[in-house]
């Protein structure tokens, strides 16, 4: 019904409701998991194009559109030497924007999502936000029903599951679900249109395009700790200097066949200053003319 | 079957242009789901059904080691054009260490306010003691977003004193993205109000080694003073005068109201 938009029964549908009790009780109750339906605007409006209309771009509501993450990246690696730990690095930004105005430059852009798993925010902040704890409480359950930790594979497959049930009603989620389980270290893309993939290298967003530059040109799949933090940091400090969406600091999490250690933000222009001294290059851009 | 009787509207030349036909196909696809066979002149009539309006205003909050203050005009504007109300609450104690404040459509404001009135006296009924703004401000998160497809044309700051007894700061979009910060603002004169509190309170132009002002409540609320007459001066739906809230860790919460430009 919701994707065909009116049947020849709405019009008795509307009146159905009219005192309002059923929005009483979906806006006042907690909702119980399998009752509760996220109420849609009336007279069959389409919620895709009614949102669009009132928050989208172009819409009258230029401080009240909806907050949009950006450039987030993570990849798998194994140790190089005894000292090193290897497992998956997942970097990020921390810009929220809503339209052209940054409404927030310290977000929190990994989420947990099990004790041995991330889940990164890109698209619509509020959106991964929600899911991403969904998929948690999901994910609690099943250690405590199964009582056996939940695998990389069905918390994304779950989540995935779930997105896909929405698609088409304009929700914007790109999401990557990173951990260490009983097959070693995976990343799973999870996707608001459906789709699902695994892969060894990643990266969402809209500076996502600037951050594989320079992963597919520095990555080795057998890297030293300190090199694939450095990665890391220099794909993220790159996308944020030519992508107009992100910025802030660069937010990093180390998943370990053990633990996951939470890095302290780094601020991208430092970054820049360091990487640029690396390479001995001035801060100002000055192409010779030899 | 409404494939076969789709009209290729756009003229293309399979021979010297064969991406044409793409584009074509397209902009016919493009347009037949925008303006469905099935759509009646009805159901496009329903399409401009507008709940929302925006009545202007602007609300800020700033927090601090124990306090918190919160500020807010008392303008209500129609279109951007008439002020219909100059005395209206923007800011909403809900108890002593909760403090509500929203921008935007008043009708949403008012319905989230009503919500989360409920839900506290709910909290209290259930647990015998009263909410924190901690807990709180996650239950308004997912309030905000379970209208994901019907949202509330609000842009909310919550504030209060946490469980530690610090000043805590909560701002959403409207489908409800939290994030905990040192200050905020909403409304009309955002954009004016959050460099201003970068500058001031978040010291994004000192350099690290400078000295810091410490953030006291007199300061804090001097300085929200300071920003509302600024933007009464900038802005058109932003004016007639400044209430200031004021939640101190132990104490009850404090009102304060000043004149603004009235024009």
């Amino acid at each position: 019904r919701k994707m065909w938009g009116l049947t020849a029964r709405d019009d008795e549908r509307d009146t159905e409701d009219a005192l309002g009790e059923t929005f009483d009780v979906n806006a006042v109750e907690a909702p119980v998991s399998g009752n509760f339906t996220f109420p849609n605007p009336p007279l069959g409006l389409q919620p895709k194009g009614f949102v669009n209309a009132h928050f989208g771009p172009g819409s009258a509501a230029k401080s009240l559109q909806f907050r949009k993450g950006t450039t987030t990246l993570a990849f798998v690696y194994e140790p190089l030497t005894e000292n090193d730990v290897g497992g998956i690095i997942v970097a990020v930004d921390s810009r929220a924007s809503a339209g052209e105005y940054i409404s927030s430059k310290s977000v929190m852009k990994i989420l947990d999502v099990g004790d041995h798993m991330v889940a990164t925010m890109a698209g619509g902040a509020a959106d991964c936000q929600f899911w991403c704890r969904s998929v948690h409480k999901y994910c609690n359950l099943f250690e405590l029903r199964e009582r056996s930790t939940i695998t990389v594979s069905a918390a994304s497959k779950y989540f995935a599951n779930v997105l896909y049930g929405y698609k088409g009603q304009g929700l914007s989620v790109g999401s990557m679900v990173a951990g260490y389980d009983k097959r070693g270290p995976q990343i799973f893309m999870v996707n608001s249109e459906g789709d699902r993939s695994l892969l060894k290298v990643c990266s969402v967003g809209s500076g996502s395009l600037n951050a594989y530059g320079i992963l597919d040109t520095y990555y080795q799949p057998k890297m030293s700790d300190e090199e694939a933090r450095k990665l890391g940091r220099r794909a993220i400090m790159h996308a944020t200097y030519r992508d107009a969406g992100s910025g802030g600091v660069c937010n990093m999490v180390h998943i370990t066949p053990t633990k996951k250690v939470r890095y302290p933000g780094v601020d991208v222009s430092k970054l820049w200053y360091e990487f640029a001294d690396e390479i001995g290059r001035d801060i100002a851009y000055d192409p010779r003319d030899d | 079957w409404s494939f076969y009787f789709v009209q290729m509207t756009l003229k293309y030349d399979a021979k010297h242009d064969p991406l044409g036909q793409m584009r074509a196909f397209k902009t016919a696809y493009a347009d037949v789901e925008e303006n469905p066979d099935w759509r009646s002149a009805r159901l496009i009539e329903r399409q401009r059904w507008n709940p929302y309006s925006m009545e202007g205003g602007s609300t800020a909050a700033v927090a601090g080691d124990n306090f918190v203050v919160v500020a807010s005009d008392t303008r209500m504007t129609a279109g951007d054009i008439n002020v219909i109300n100059r005395e209206v609450d923007k800011i909403h104690a809900l108890s002593d260490t909760i403090v509500l404040t929203t921008s935007g459509f008043y009708g949403d404001v008012l319905q989230m306010r009503k919500l989360l009135e409920t839900h506290l006296h709910k909290y209290r009924f259930d647990y015998r003691s009263n909410m924190t703004v901690d807990l709180c401000a996650e239950l308004l998160a997912r309030n905000l977003y379970y209208r994901r497809f019907f949202p509330y044309y609000t842009g909310a700051i919550l504030s209060g004193i946490d469980e530690h007894g610090k000043g805590a700061v909560f701002s959403y979009d409207p489908i409800g993205c939290i994030e905990r910060l040192q200050y905020s603002a909403s409304g009309a004169a955002e954009p004016m109000l959050i460099p201003f509190l970068d500058c001031q309170v978040g010291h994004v132009t000192l350099s690290e080694n400078s000295d810091r002002p410490k953030l006291t409540l007199e300061r804090a609320c001097a300085l929200m003073r300071d920003a509302f007459r600024s933007c009464a001066e900038r802005e058109i739906t932003t004016g007639d005068s400044i209430h200031l809230v004021i939640a101190e860790a132990g104490k009850p919460v404090r009102h304060e109201r000043r004149k603004l430009r009235e024009d």
